[in-house]
């Protein structure tokens, strides 16, 4: 007995001991039949929770959360050893701006207008400063260090950028700008000189390739530096003499396709811009010859002009037109374009004081998102493609007198214009070949960063990318038949003006290029840069960081750090073909038109036009999957290589994670577009009750209510809204429509006369204060946030690919089954 | 003290309307206020929360020879109202007679009230011309003319001017008021064009809106910010209160924050 009690444990009870622990454990009841225990374990469990699956799979389970318990805990602790090492940077950073704050910006400012400015106004001075600048930063830009000098370079440019770009004013930016040239002219001699020896034909072809991708970003750097200098920021002139002495204009609205809905809005605030009646006309340009559009005119009795054939598209519509009209002024608006009543009176200023002005140009706006911005989420958050160049290019192109013609939103003197010819038919951007034969005339433009005219931007990528594609095509083929640097009447700085907008076009090939670079080493093991990681670091480092930190402070307002990148990286496939072609021969190719006023029903993902990046995303990241391989298998001896390369293809797997984010369309609920506001609004009721309100948006067909607390109004109600123009009060009949939430109501315009539609357009978009603080919403660039968003944007791009990619193999194999089904049947 | 005349060549344009709202505006806001009532219609009264026309009044009291705020009363607003009361024609000859004779007679009896010295007094008046407009016009130190936005308000100009020569008030506190302003109407928004040229600075920046709720106040012996808040017309009221207090801003009827984020 004593045995049995104290060894309980031995061979014998041990397995039956586990056996009944079992038993218990899986509910078999002792003495069941054995097939009873297979049935338990597999197939009917007693308990839910007991089937033996899961309770095999405990452990893994187990497993599973102390891994992630350690990913997680060791993914802080990376991030505490990373706050760890950038705290002295950060606390470095600190210190900069703190000693940013001693530095006597006015009286340094004022030292410069009393001593720089008179010295440099001493003839040919400022070209001698200039060229000892030049072989000044010759010097430092060709002297060879080893890895400490360049080190010792790079910390102290660095250190005084951190400064210089806390201070307010130009001169830090040109400092900013000359610090930023310096670090690229020494990666770039650098580059040249002692990374290009190549061991095999292959390598040398596709070193070379890259290094002339990167000449290419570098020159496209250095002219946008000289474009940007100085920017103007020229103000509107007052008019001059009174309204009867004032020049007359003729208002052009060309159009071609776009349906009457987009058109009638610019005609119907066309018409009441701000200009004495008898002074200006308004023509309707209709290439499509349609009668609804006659009819219209008359009934809003503008002109109404059409043409035999519709040779050259929008130029020759309007030069058909220029030949039968005879203001002294011609203002262009595309059909789209609504201009605020004040256009006229803020433009037309110039052209009474500067005799020789031929051309004012006002920024482009549009109130609807652009595809970036839709499909992005960044509607009026971060600043679209086109606010660079309106924002800052265009004035600084002004201070060259160099501005360009957009095309519309414009004025033009009519006799300079029919002395080059009228606009220009060579090419398919007509506007800025016209603009660059005036110049080359000797005359003038200008540029006034006043927004006068809104519209609406493309609608769909496709449409984007379309528009882009003729712009870039049309810039080539200038640089071709039209060439800036060559011919005469051209000053220098006009030239180096025109030839970066067109180089900036070429920017197709190079991005390609940089997409797929670092494959040439993961794949291939081809080495095309020929210099250790450690020293291309130390090179390339001082160059990103300087442009960009340069960058933020000069053009940070208009376009923030990294989405050049996203902006290039869509369209670079589509512009490197046309760019390439108008290159080699100018005339192939045809015009399209960009689609204006379309609408997209259903979310869906853009595969055709997002193919190519489809395949450099799986080419990235099958080079990606080789390089992990090569960093812990095949090319243990250059780690620093690999890793250099890995990191690079990691920029472009997100940058095209973005591209793909944009080619995902996003829904557009409304035709009519309604623009965001605040607007007193007064609501009469059928029952001569009259509240106030607040219109919070506006289309051409309806408008959002915000209401006091309280009221309610009934969908169907048949209302009046009262909306202001200048002191006038307008009336203009409406229905309610749909309440969107406790306050907020949707009401719908009834049908209106001919000068309520007139009003209401006065009321809203022909305000002239209606687009002047649209860029305050912008968030501020931050370049660190920016690349995390942009991140972000990324691994969203993916998601939503991923998505659209499961939801389309899911679509096809439904559509072939019931193919099947159908055809059992049959 | 100050005192305040809404005067009016033409009849029905809102003048005891006005007088009341004001006074109760002025009273929410801790100002003590007298509304005073010269017009023979005997209304202010029933504006001001009275349910029945007073019998009782300054013009019979006056009349008498006897002091004529004996028949002041105190709303729940806080609104000191001193009703016309009721008058027989007897009664208005003998103080117009008084008028005659001593052309004062109104300043010196509003200065003997026994008021604060912070106190507004608002004078709702007759129909121009009339000797008590012209005595009211006399004392006052800040007028309100009333129009609505019609033809004959617009042929009222030299009508209007006239009354303006007449008033003690500075220019920069005379100001022209358009009443029962219905854009819908293109009549009336073309007699507003008008008006505005015709008055220019002197055009209060606030028209009065034409609105029912107006109307339903006063049925309900209420003031129409009290009855309806989100009316237009309190706000128009509200506005104007702001002009007689001095901030002659343009309203925020423009845009109230040129464009905000969606």
């Amino acid at each position: 007995m004593t045995v049995s009690l104290d060894k309980p444990g031995n061979g014998l009870t041990r397995p039956r001991l586990a056996g009944q622990w079992l038993a218990r454990q899986l509910g078999v009841e002792p003495g069941a039949p054995w097939w009873m225990w297979l049935w338990r374990c597999i197939v009917l469990p007693a308990h839910r929770e007991r089937t033996l699956l899961a309770w095999l799979l405990q452990p893994v389970h187990g497993l599973l959360r102390a891994v992630g318990f350690s990913l997680r805990w060791g993914w802080r602790g990376v991030a505490l050893l990373m706050t760890a090492v950038f705290w002295p940077i950060r606390l470095f950073l600190r210190a900069m701006d703190r000693l940013a704050t001693h530095v006597n910006v006015a009286r340094g400012m004022r030292l410069a207008d009393d001593v720089l400015s008179p010295v440099l106004a001493i003839p040919g001075l400022r070209w001698a400063v200039l060229s000892v600048g030049i072989l000044a930063s010759l010097v430092v830009i060709s002297t060879p260090f080893n890895w400490f000098g360049q080190t010792i370079f790079m910390l102290l440019c660095w250190s005084l950028s951190l400064v210089l770009r806390r201070l307010p004013g130009r001169y830090p930016s040109l400092a900013l700008a000359a610090i930023s040239l310096l670090a690229m002219g020494r990666y770039a001699w650098w580059r040249i000189t002692s990374s290009v020896e190549f061991d095999t034909f292959i390598e040398s072809f596709l070193g070379y390739g890259l290094l002339a991708a990167e000449a290419y970003t570098w020159l496209v750097v250095v002219l946008g530096f000289i474009q940007t200098a100085w920017p103007l920021h020229r103000k509107p002139a007052p008019l001059q003499g009174v309204a009867a002495s004032w020049p007359s204009v003729d208002v052009f609205i060309p159009t071609y396709n776009e349906p009457l809905s987009v058109v009638r809005t610019t005609v119907l605030a066309a018409v009441a811009l701000d200009w004495p009646q008898d002074k200006f006309k308004v023509f309707i340009l209709d290439d499509g010859r349609r009668e609804e559009f006659r009819a219209f005119a008359e009934s809003m009795g503008v002109g109404y002009i059409v043409r035999p054939d519709n040779k050259h598209a929008k130029a020759g519509n309007l030069n058909h037109a220029l030949g039968q009209t005879d203001g002294e002024l011609v203002a262009i608006f595309d059909c789209d374009h609504i201009p605020t009543r004040s256009f006229l009176t803020t433009a037309v200023g110039w052209f009474q004081r500067d005799p020789k002005c031929a051309m004012l140009q006002t920024p482009h706006h549009f109130f609807s998102p652009d595809p970036f911005e839709r499909n992005l989420g960044t509607f009026r958050r971060v600043p679209n493609e086109g606010a660079l160049f309106y924002g800052l290019i265009q004035d600084g192109n002004d201070f060259w007198n160099a501005t360009f013609f957009c095309g519309s939103c414009a004025v033009i003197r009519r006799g300079p214009l029919m002395e080059v010819g009228g606009i220009a038919v060579e090419t398919v951007t007509e506007d800025a070949h016209t603009a660059l034969k005036l110049h080359r005339r000797g005359y003038s433009t200008a540029y006034i960063n006043e927004t006068q005219a809104a519209g609406l931007a493309t609608e769909s990528l496709s449409a984007h990318v379309g528009q882009r594609i003729r712009w870039a095509r049309g810039m080539a083929q200038i640089f071709r038949v039209d060439n800036p640097f060559l011919g005469k009447g051209l000053t220098l700085w006009q030239r180096l003006c025109y030839a970066n907008a067109m180089t900036h076009f070429f920017f197709g090939l190079p991005r390609l290029v940089f997409l797929t670079a670092p494959m040439a080493y993961l794949f291939f093991e081809w080495h095309i840069i020929n210099a250790s990681a450690l020293m291309i670091a130390l090179y390339v480092l001082p160059y990103i960081l300087q442009s960009n930190i340069a960058n933020a402070h000069v053009q940070g307002k208009h376009r923030h750090t990294f989405w050049a990148e996203v902006y290039e990286t869509v369209l670079a496939w589509y512009v490197a073909l046309p760019t390439t072609v108008a290159l080699i021969n100018p005339s192939l190719g045809k015009f399209n038109v960009t689609a204006k006023g379309g609408l997209v029903d259903e979310p869906y993902f853009d595969w055709a036009i997002s193919r190519p990046y489809t395949v450099l995303v799986l080419l990235n990241f099958a080079a990606f999957g080789v390089g992990i391989g090569r960093l812990f298998f095949w090319n243990t001896d250059e780690t620093a290589t690999v890793l250099l390369n890995l990191l690079w293809t990691v920029y472009s797997i997100l940058m095209l994670g973005a591209a793909l984010g944009v080619a995902s369309e996003a829904r557009q609920v409304r035709r009519m577009h309604r623009v965001a506001t605040q607007l007193q609004a007064t609501l009469y009721q059928d029952d001569g009750g009259v509240l106030q309100a607040v219109c919070s948006d506006f289309s051409m067909t309806g408008l959002g209510l915000q209401m006091p607390a309280g009221i309610h109004l009934t969908v169907g109600e048949r209302v009046q809204v009262g909306l202001w123009r200048d002191n006038t009060e307008c009336t203009f009949p409406a229905t309610v429509m749909l309440h969107r939430g406790p306050s907020a109501t949707g009401l719908q315009f009834d049908p209106m006369t001919r000068e309520q539609q007139i009003d209401l357009v006065q009321c809203t978009f022909a305000r002239p204060d209606t687009w002047q603080q649209w860029n305050n919403s912008h968030d501020t660039d931050r370049p660190l946030h920016g690349l995390q968003e942009i991140a972000q944007l990324g691994v969203l791009g993916y998601r939503k690919f991923w998505g659209s990619l499961v939801n389309a193999t899911k679509r096809r194999w439904t559509f072939s089954r019931q193919r099947e089904q159908k055809g059992l049947r049959g | 003290m100050r005192v305040i005349a809404i005067v009016s060549p033409l009849g029905g344009s809102g003048r005891t309307t006005l007088t009341a709202h004001l006074a109760t505006l002025l009273a929410l806001q801790g100002q003590p206020c007298l509304a005073v009532e010269l017009c023979a219609q005997n209304l202010l009264g029933r504006h001001l929360g009275m349910q029945e026309p007073s019998a009782l009044g300054w013009a019979a009291l006056a009349a008498a020879g006897q002091w004529w705020a004996d028949g002041c009363f105190d709303n729940s607003d806080g609104v000191g109202v001193l009703p016309f009361g009721k008058a027989d024609l007897n009664t208005l000859e003998n103080i117009q007679r008084q008028l005659q004779a001593q052309p004062h007679w109104l300043q010196e009896q509003l200065e003997e009230l026994d008021v604060p010295a912070d106190c507004a007094v608002l004078l709702d008046t007759p129909m121009w011309p009339s000797p008590l407009t012209q005595a009211a016009l006399r004392c006052a130190d800040a007028m309100l003319v009333t129009l609505e936005a019609s033809a004959r308000a617009c042929a009222h100009r030299a009508v209007v001017k006239d009354m303006l020569r007449e008033t003690a008030a500075a220019p920069a506190d005379q100001g022209v008021l358009v009443t029962r302003f219905d854009p819908r109407r293109i009549s009336q928004r073309e007699a507003l064009q008008t008006l505005r040229q015709q008055w220019g600075e002197r055009l209060i920046p606030y028209t009065l809106h034409e609105d029912e709720n107006i109307s339903r106040a006063l049925a309900s012996a209420m003031c129409v910010g009290q009855f309806a808040p989100q009316a237009q017309s309190a706000h128009d009221l509200q506005g104007v209160c702001k002009w007689l207090s001095g901030q002659r801003t343009a309203p925020s009827s423009m845009l109230l924050a040129a464009v905000s984020p969606p």
